[in-house]
């Protein structure tokens, strides 16, 4: 025999799983056998026919060593379960605070995860959604280049017929107010949209009834929602009703949606033919490549084919069609664009700090888990000593204290999921979202909260497993109490300690910024009179009875002054490219804000001139040739003073400007104050400005809406106060502020939690130390404060360590989302200090003071 | 004192007939040439287990052999207790088939 023959060992496998079934000794003296046999086998009949045998050999060992195994381990486990169950219900308190600081961290992480898992999925439920891409418009005018997904009418059609690459394309407008008429029911309705027959081809629509196929052919067709049909056509078969729209339009109903998701930007109450927007503002803009409104477009490309290949050959589409534009049309994925907004804006931020949020409250309960599951385990080392006399195996001891750390981490997360299940409700108002807690459609939470108890029971549990189980019995038994607690194990919890009241602090202070920011804009100066000012959105009727409506309504004392503009003030501006004037230099980009007004408009918002005049109703070029800018537009335009009488062009406008105002929050205050131009154009005028006195305002409002009901019947009167539809603006940062509250509040109550049970621990196990000191006659204040001096320093520390950071976190924040914000003052710190400080204090307390309490005589007997 | 079992009186046997040469293989394959079965080694393993227990058999190393994956062999060598055992159970082996008439039948 060659030693060639030896190539072919026997296989790995079945010899790893032999070696691991026989205990060594019997593996060493009998494995030589099997090799001689399979080697003999091997010769005679071929490496298969050995290679099964060894295989079917080591196999033939298992099904008895598994029975074996599985009888004794089924013993061990009903002991460990009982052991955990003795260990959690002889120490109620401790499994209480443990348990519960768990679930409620763990519950609070469940509701953000799914608050955050509803962000994310936000307009994911299309079938086709990883092949439609939005339109998006690059405007070169300005510097950096600004982009938005407003494009012309024409341009939708145009992609699909002149790029082969595109297979579909649709055009969306929605968030119309429009009036409904059905009947007797007359009605505003906020959400109306504009969409194309592609549209519902392009994305998922779930009609209840009529056909997806033919739905909005037909211009006069209109589909709607499954609400929407409850709401005016109660149990009658909508498809084939006539609706009128706009008092003008009748649309037949030809399909019923289910309600789209939330979660969608085509979460819409109706949507008709889109060439109806055209009607609606009397323009024909089916050709007009020079008109932009909140017009969306998408395209739907071949599964294998590159976007931005298709953009850039898209690219210059626009221009080549319009000559005074310089915007460069590109795609984005559709599935990315609520997440990842255009200019650096998104839900992602909201998105990545609530996920922060949930991952420290789970980290703040974890801590308090691991502090008392450890603080109480070194209490147990009696025990494990002799477990350890009595045979027990370190894995076994591992087993056993991860095994109860588990279980304990379970029954909390079963008890979050009923948590979370009762204050579901209270949650969706808060956070205005209609979410549900669906486990068993939920496969992601369902396996993230497992992973979670699993990982907090592992994370929990490995410091008693690991550590514990390593000592030796003889050292475990001979010890005393006191000085088997480790220092590096108290250390250990200190560190703990101090992590969890950092982030605590750090909450504190971050949710108090939030707060401060949302009275700064509350109460920030615009720079002109938002108060007791009321804007109505101009419906054909009113723009067409607008002069006599004013008249009448400034024949009562009540109301101070009526106007127009373009824009609400204070929120947004249209803005104007293609501009010229004395003296530009050519490097200046001829870009600004700029804002159509009626005559009155400077006098009933309230804005100081610098220099010259606003716009008169004798002068007659007022009315087409008069412009009036503000300060930072004066900057950009360079000119020297006098400006006024100086020339300035709007597209095919040329004229003078008349005057230069104050600089106002003309936009939100996450922005800079623009360079910005009034003049009055009155197509633009879209809001009817009432300034009112602030007496008698019910009364007032009554009148005005007297006035609009009889010289426009056809329309019903609606309006909102400016000063609440500026605060809506910034709904989500006041969201944030909310839910942020909420959470830093649970966060703080956990970590109290933990340290009411860390204190006890520490007045348990000194309670013969107390008793000594009180026999030997120290007060009962000396007790408290030797207590409470360990967790105070704790939280000192703390202190230290949170001020920075928060400080660094939240300038940050106010920076990134505020071009004005405040500033954050030191006294935030120290209130945020204080706040931790006394709650620390407090929880410390009831343990110490009843530790001090107690007769040395009862606390010295005790053993 | 017990009377051997089948199985350690063919271990016992097994090995005399082998002489120096009783090892897990080898004795697995006597047994198949004599009887005519393929035991399993665990059913050669167990019966040899037992017998060096009641110290009938004694374990002897060997060396190291390639044929072995470079494992050594174990041999078997029987003991006087060991020869003992056996006489007694031929003995008694014998006083059983004593008196038996024809067992096959007519």
């Amino acid at each position: 025999m060659n030693s060639t023959d030896f190539k072919d060992k026997p296989p790995r496998i079945p010899e790893w799983i032999i070696k691991k079934l026989l205990i060594e000794r019997e593996f060493n003296e009998r494995s030589g056998d099997l090799d001689e046999v399979f080697y003999n086998m091997k010769k005679l009949k071929g490496v298969k026919r050995a290679s099964l045998w060894y295989w079917m050999q080591s196999l033939a060992i298992l099904p008895g060593f598994l029975g074996d195994n599985l009888y004794r381990s089924s013993i061990m486990l009903k002991n460990y379960l009982k052991i955990a169950g003795r260990n959690i219900l002889r120490q109620k308190g401790f499994s209480f605070i443990n348990i519960s600081s768990l679930a409620i961290g763990l519950a609070s992480c469940m509701l953000i995860l799914l608050w955050v898992q509803d962000e994310i999925d936000y307009d994911r439920h299309h079938e086709k959604a990883d092949n439609i891409y939005r339109v998006i418009t690059e405007n070169r005018n300005v510097d950096p280049y600004s982009h938005s997904y407003s494009v012309c009418t024409p341009l939708a059609p145009a992609l699909k017929a002149n790029y082969p690459e595109i297979l579909n394309s649709a055009r969306f407008r929605g968030g119309d107010k429009v009036l409904v008429k059905y009947g007797d029911i007359r009605n505003f309705e906020l959400n109306g949209a504009f969409g194309d027959q592609t549209l519902l081809e392009i994305f998922t629509f779930e009609f209840i009834s009529g056909e997806q196929s033919n739905a909005l052919i037909d211009p006069f067709s209109i589909v709607i929602t499954r609400d929407f049909a409850d709401k005016y056509f109660d149990n009658d078969n909508p498809v084939g009703k006539v609706l009128n729209l706009k008092d003008k339009f009748n649309y037949t109903v030809t399909g019923v949606l289910e309600n789209p998701p939330q979660n969608s930007m085509f979460a819409f109450d109706f949507v008709i033919p889109f060439e109806n927007y055209s009607r609606f503002i009397n323009q024909d803009l089916s050709s007009n490549w020079g008109w932009y409104s909140a017009f969306n477009a998408f395209v739907l490309v071949h599964e294998n084919g590159d976007y931005r290949e298709i953009s850039r050959k898209i690219e210059g589409i626009q221009m080549a069609n319009d000559q005074n534009s310089n915007n460069h049309i590109g795609l984005k994925p559709f599935k990315d664009s609520y997440l990842y907004g255009l200019n650096g804006e998104g839900a992602i931020t909201g998105v990545i700090t609530f996920s922060a949020l949930a991952a420290f409250t789970l980290i703040i309960a974890c801590i308090n888990f691991m502090n008392l599951s450890t603080a109480r385990s070194s209490r147990r080392s009696i025990e494990i000593g002799l477990r350890k006399v009595a045979g027990a195996r370190k894995n076994h001891l591992i087993l056993q204290f991860l095994g109860e750390a588990m279980l304990m981490s379970f029954i909390a997360a079963f008890l979050a999921l009923i948590l979370c299940f009762l204050l579901l409700p209270v949650y969706n108002d808060l956070s205005g979202k209609q979410l549900e807690l669906d486990i068993s459609r939920n496969i992601i939470l369902f396996l993230s909260i497992c992973g979670t108890a699993i990982l907090t029971g592992i994370i929990a549990g490995s410091y008693p497993a690991f550590y514990l189980s390593s000592f030796q019995p003889v050292k475990i038994l001979k010890t005393t109490i006191i000085t088997r607690s480790g220092k590096s194990s108290s250390l250990l919890r200190r560190m703990l300690v101090i992590t969890q009241f950092s982030i605590s602090i750090i909450l504190i202070i971050s949710s108090m910024v939030v707060y401060r920011q949302l009275e700064y804009i509350r109460n920030k100066d615009l720079g002109f009179e938002k108060e007791h000012l009321l804007y109505v959105e101009m419906n054909d009727g009113i723009k067409e009875h607008y002069e006599s409506i004013k008249n009448e309504l400034l024949n009562n004392p009540g109301v101070l002054g009526v106007s127009k503009s373009s824009s609400i003030p204070g929120l947004w501006t249209n803005s104007a490219g293609d501009l010229d004037w004395e003296g530009k230099p050519d490097d200046v980009r001829g870009s600004m804000d700029f804002r159509s007004v009626g005559l009155d408009y400077f006098s009933t918002v309230g804005l100081e001139f610098i220099e010259g005049r606003p716009f008169s109703k004798e002068i007659t070029t007022d009315m087409s040739q008069a412009f009036i800018i503000n300060e930072t537009a004066l900057e950009l335009l360079q000119m020297e003073s006098p400006v006024v009488e100086k020339s300035f062009r709007m597209w095919q406008r040329r004229g003078k400007i008349i005057g230069v105002v104050k600089n106002v929050h003309t936009r939100s205050l996450h922005s800079d104050i623009n360079p910005l131009f009034y003049t009055v154009w009155p197509y633009f005028d879209n809001y009817e400005l009432i300034k009112i006195n602030s007496g008698n305002i019910s009364s007032t409002i009554d009148y005005i809406k007297d006035i609009h009901e009889t010289l426009n019947p056809n329309y019903p009167f609606d309006y909102s106060f400016l000063d609440e539809r500026i605060e809506t603006r910034y709904n989500s940062e006041k969201k944030l502020g909310e839910i942020f509250k909420y959470f830093t509040i649970l966060a703080i109550l956990i970590s109290c939690l933990g340290l009411f049970g860390l204190a006890s621990f520490t007045a348990q196990r000194r309670t013969k130390e107390i008793g000594i000191r009180k026999a030997l006659g120290s007060s009962s204040g000396n007790i408290v404060t030797l207590i409470s001096k360990e967790f105070t320093v704790l939280v000192i520390i703390s202190n230290i360590i949170a001020w920075p950071v928060s400080y660094v976190m939240m300038t940050k924040w106010l920076d990134d989302n505020f071009v004005y914000h405040t500033d954050i003052g030191i006294y935030l710190f120290i209130i945020a200090g204080i706040a931790a400080f006394t709650i620390a204090l407090l929880s410390v307390s009831f343990q110490s003071i009843r530790a001090a309490m107690q007769n040395p005589v009862t606390s010295l007997r005790y053993e | 004192m017990n009377l051997l079992s089948r199985s350690e009186e063919i271990m016992l046997l097994t090995i005399l007939k082998l002489k120096e040469n009783a090892y897990g293989v080898s004795i697995r394959e006597q047994i198949r040439i004599d009887s005519g079965k393929t035991w399993s080694f665990a059913s050669i393993y167990q019966p040899l287990d037992k017998l060096t227990k009641k110290d009938f058999v004694r374990k002897l190393k060997g060396e190291p052999t390639p044929e072995r994956g470079g494992k050594r062999k174990y041999y078997y060598e029987i003991t006087q207790e060991g020869r003992n055992a056996l006489l007694e159970i031929k003995k008694a082996n014998e006083s059983f088939w004593s008196g038996i008439p024809e067992i096959a039948g007519k």
